[in-house]
């Protein structure tokens, strides 16, 4: 069998055993899984407790709710990565204020808005999403990252980087069907 | 709506755009559609793969513990009440078992002394069962009730440790709030140098009362024994703003107070130090601002 399907039958198995109750895989599902989310979480969020709180957070809600992982919907790596970004997000849109937003901006304009691409990538898969990143007009990345990482909405990108809300959309959606057809192999 | 707007709807809701209201009429959609339940799962893995472009970072090890102590109480929770619902059905059961047994005593007849005994012992075990019954149902509260309360502790504590954090979470950005908005603010970039070319910082600070903010990224893990050291050098003179470290992801925050001596400064500096500090630089340069 593909490696990759394997790995991707094999996740899903875990979430099914965590369903199950089995705690010794809910523990195999968090060795796998936890660094990347945590990377994640990181880069979403303000700081590194908070980061911390939302991956323990993330991992109750994964204990309780695996048996509404349903494998027709995505990848487990994908349901993961779902539960992981939206309660980030969640927590960064509500706690972040109007001084927070002006201090995240003078901390991105150093970071740079399209860094994502640029960290070390220790995974095979990061290899193969980053070579596909690279593929794509720096533009259209600039709007992802920013909608992906950043949790910011059309209409918020549009503000930052002074352009037409239609031109955002337009980059948003060619940027992420440009990905899709580069990942479409693997993903 | 058309199929082409249900893409865009799939799209923004991956980005986490939609509100309740729209994601509800969304997945409805998506239940009745065949199309567009294929489209949406297209698009899923590919756009969650982003993820992958993320450094990963191990986080502490405490928080594996806590979750898998958090995860065991949970579990005995819930097995706490499917015991106490199993209890329930078992005495149903025997209850039933019981009358089906006097079902057939009926149909069988009995002397008076065989009905007395059997009445008898019918009486005790119904007696012993119910005792046991109760004695289970007391432990296994108890159970319930301990893993509750150690439950609610550890949450308590939780708590208190959040409220801490957003407390200074909050002093901080009233100083940030403070610092940036000043009237004699300044902000300056200082960018990586050929030992550190993918390091930068921000470095923010008020030039009446001193009060410094920077932020760092990118910066490597500095050896045991060294830290970094941020410097105000004005009139080729350097002036200390304070020795800082950097977390597993290469960032630093470091807040501090300049001496007057330094705020005239035009250029800005990181080295790496021995840990304690040094009263002027001596080793390499990580990062540097553009001189104005």
């Amino acid at each position: 069998m593909n490696p990759h399907l394997e790995q991707e039958k094999a996740d899903a198995e875990l979430v099914r055993a965590v369903a199950r109750g089995d705690e010794q895989a809910f523990a195999d599902l968090y060795d796998r899984y936890s660094s990347i989310l945590f990377g994640l979480l990181l880069r979403i969020l303000n700081g590194r407790a908070e980061a911390e709180d939302v991956l323990q957070e993330v991992f109750i809600q994964v204990w309780q709710k695996a048996g509404d992982f349903n494998e027709d919907r995505g990848r487990a790596f994908t349901w993961l990565v779902t539960l992981a970004r939206s309660r980030a997000i969640d927590r960064l849109r509500a706690t972040e204020s109007r001084d927070r937003t002006a201090v995240r901006a003078a901390r991105e304009t150093i970071e740079g808005e399209i860094n994502a691409d640029e960290e070390a990538i220790r995974s095979e898969e990061g290899a193969f999403v980053r070579s596909a990143l690279a593929e794509i007009p720096a533009e259209q990345k600039r709007t992802l990252v920013l909608a992906y990482f950043e949790g910011l909405t059309q209409s918020e990108i549009a503000s930052r980087l002074n352009e037409p809300l239609g031109t955002v959309k337009t980059r948003t959606r060619a940027g992420l069907t440009k990905l899709r057809e580069l990942l479409r192999s693997r993903f | 709506m058309a199929h082409e707007d249900y893409i865009e709807r799939i799209i923004l809701d991956l980005l986490g755009e939609l509100d309740p209201a729209e994601r509800g009429e969304l997945e409805t959609h998506l239940a009745s559609c065949a199309a567009c339940s294929r489209e949406a799962k297209a698009w899923r893995n590919p756009v969650h793969a982003l993820a992958y472009t993320v450094a990963p970072i191990a986080p502490p090890a405490e928080v594996r513990a806590q979750l898998l102590k958090r995860v065991a109480v949970l579990k005995a929770e819930s097995s706490t009440t499917s015991s106490a619902k199993q209890a329930n059905e078992i005495s149903v059961d025997q209850e039933k078992s019981h009358q089906e047994k006097s079902n057939v005593v009926v149909l069988t007849p009995r002397s008076a002394k065989d009905e007395a005994v059997r009445f008898g012992r019918s009486s005790f075990f119904s007696a012993a069962i119910a005792a046991a019954l109760v004695i289970a149902a007391l432990i296994i509260s108890l159970i319930y009730l301990w893993s509750r309360n150690q439950a609610l502790q550890t949450e308590l504590a939780q708590t208190y440790g959040r409220l801490s954090q957003v407390q200074g979470e909050l002093e901080q950005a009233r100083d940030e709030k403070i610092i940036l908005t000043a009237a004699e603010s300044r902000i300056r970039v200082l960018e990586g140098t050929k030992v550190a070319p993918r390091a930068n910082a921000v470095l923010s600070y008020d030039r009446q009362t001193g009060r410094t903010l920077f932020y760092a990224s990118n910066l490597p893990q500095a050896p045991a024994g060294k830290a970094y050291q941020l410097w105000f050098i004005a009139d080729s003179k350097p002036i200390s703003a304070g020795v800082f470290s950097v977390d597993d992801a290469g960032r630093a925050t470091l807040r501090s107070q300049v001496p007057s001596s330094g705020l005239n400064a035009s250029l800005f500096a990181v080295t790496l130090e021995p840990a304690a500090g040094v009263s002027s630089p001596t080793g390499d340069k990580y990062l540097l601002s553009s001189a104005s």
